[in-house]
């Protein structure tokens, strides 16, 4: 999928180019580009290693699972899984909490196993709102963002997260609104094979 | 208020080492998953920011912001933002690649930079994220869960304009 937007790419300098007449421009801009890869790699890679870093900590110390208690209530009430057992609950828990704290590579699996287990009790509805859940993204620290911003010299980079949080908010709140309106379509029909 | 947001975090990460946690040692693994997130991020960056480089020097933001300002015109939406905000859903690289780009040009104070990174990070990766999920599982709430995903993707984006227009302008 990623090969057919770079495609488009592609064609699309090439054709605005040769309408424009900026041929010129072409490599040149290809050229910066690549070099600007790396200047922003160099600019925010700090931080993201950082970040890494401290999210392990909160890992190792247990406080994911302890902030995973705390959201309980909240996944039951968006989730709505029909099963209720202990294994479901804490592979869901990790992964909104790992999605909180941005340690993608901890929500991921935990994510994929909570979808195993919801797909392997049939309960389909709980799966596609788990999978909604996860492609809405609630960060609470905006880290990436704010290091694109540190690097370009604003002094407080992290003014951008009550903002972020907002639209995450905003974001969920209309992707499951939506969803609940469509869903009930959807029951009627028979499963895809 | 935010000011004291990481520093506080990191107080609360490292106070670990009262329970017996091994802070420094988790910090070197992190790290270590870290750098390596850094290096597969590099492999993407390189050919995306370089054909988007080439895509924004051959004329073709200058048309697409003739076209589209009336709409943003309406909206009090800076067109410079869409690419960001058409990009998120597809690839989480290319829409990194795109604000990067703008906040560059513009300077991180301008208001169409802090709109595009808090575009950035409130949305995701709407396509990848539902094609993992759901891949190879039987179910009909696939385009359901599209249309939602994509339906949270633009409403994240119009909260970002909204918030930052109307309340986060510059750095509380």
């Amino acid at each position: 999928m990623l090969s057919a937007l770079l495609f488009s790419l592609v064609f699309l300098s090439l054709l605005s180019a040769l309408l424009t007449g900026k041929t010129a421009s072409l490599t040149p801009g290809l050229l910066d580009g690549a070099k600007s890869a790396l200047e922003l790699l160099l600019a925010t890679g700090g931080p993201l290693v950082f970040w890494s870093g401290l999210s392990e900590v909160f890992s190792d110390a247990g406080w994911i699972g302890r902030l995973s208690r705390l959201t309980r209530p909240l996944l039951r009430f968006l989730l709505r899984p029909k099963e209720d057992c202990e294994e479901l609950w804490s592979s869901l828990s990790e992964n909104f909490s790992a999605n909180l704290l941005g340690i993608g590579n901890a929500a991921t699996p935990a994510g994929l196993r909570g979808a195993e287990l919801l797909s392997r009790s049939g309960d389909e509805e709980g799966l596609a709102r788990l999978t909604l859940l996860n492609a809405c993204s609630v960060q609470l620290v905006p880290f990436t963002a704010a290091s694109i911003a540190a690097s370009a010299g604003d002094p407080r980079p992290f003014s951008l997260t009550p903002a972020v949080l907002g639209a995450s908010l905003f974001s969920v709140l209309a992707a499951f609104s939506v969803f609940s309106l469509l869903s009930p379509l959807r029951k009627g029909r028979k499963s895809r094979d | 208020m935010t000011d004291l947001l990481v520093p506080l975090l990191l107080l609360l990460g490292c106070g670990a080492v009262f329970r017996g946690v091994d802070v420094y040692g988790a910090f070197l693994r992190g790290a270590e998953r870290g750098l390596r997130t850094l290096f597969s991020m590099a492999k993407a960056l390189v050919p995306l920011l370089a054909i988007l480089g080439m895509l924004l020097s051959s004329g073709f933001p200058e048309w697409l912001f003739s076209v589209l300002s009336p709409l943003c015109n309406v909206l009090g939406l800076d067109p410079a933002v869409l690419p960001v905000i058409l990009l998120r859903p597809l690839s989480g690289s290319a829409a990194l690649s795109a604000a990067s780009e703008l906040v560059k040009r513009e300077g991180a104070s301008a208001l169409s930079s802090r709109i595009a990174l808090a575009v950035l990070a409130s949305g995701e990766t709407t396509v990848y994220v539902t094609g993992l999920y759901l891949a190879g599982r039987r179910t009909r709430y696939a385009p359901a869960v599209l249309i939602s995903a994509l339906a949270g993707d633009l409403a994240a984006a119009f909260g970002a304009v909204f918030l930052i227009l109307h309340f986060f302008q510059n750095s509380p």
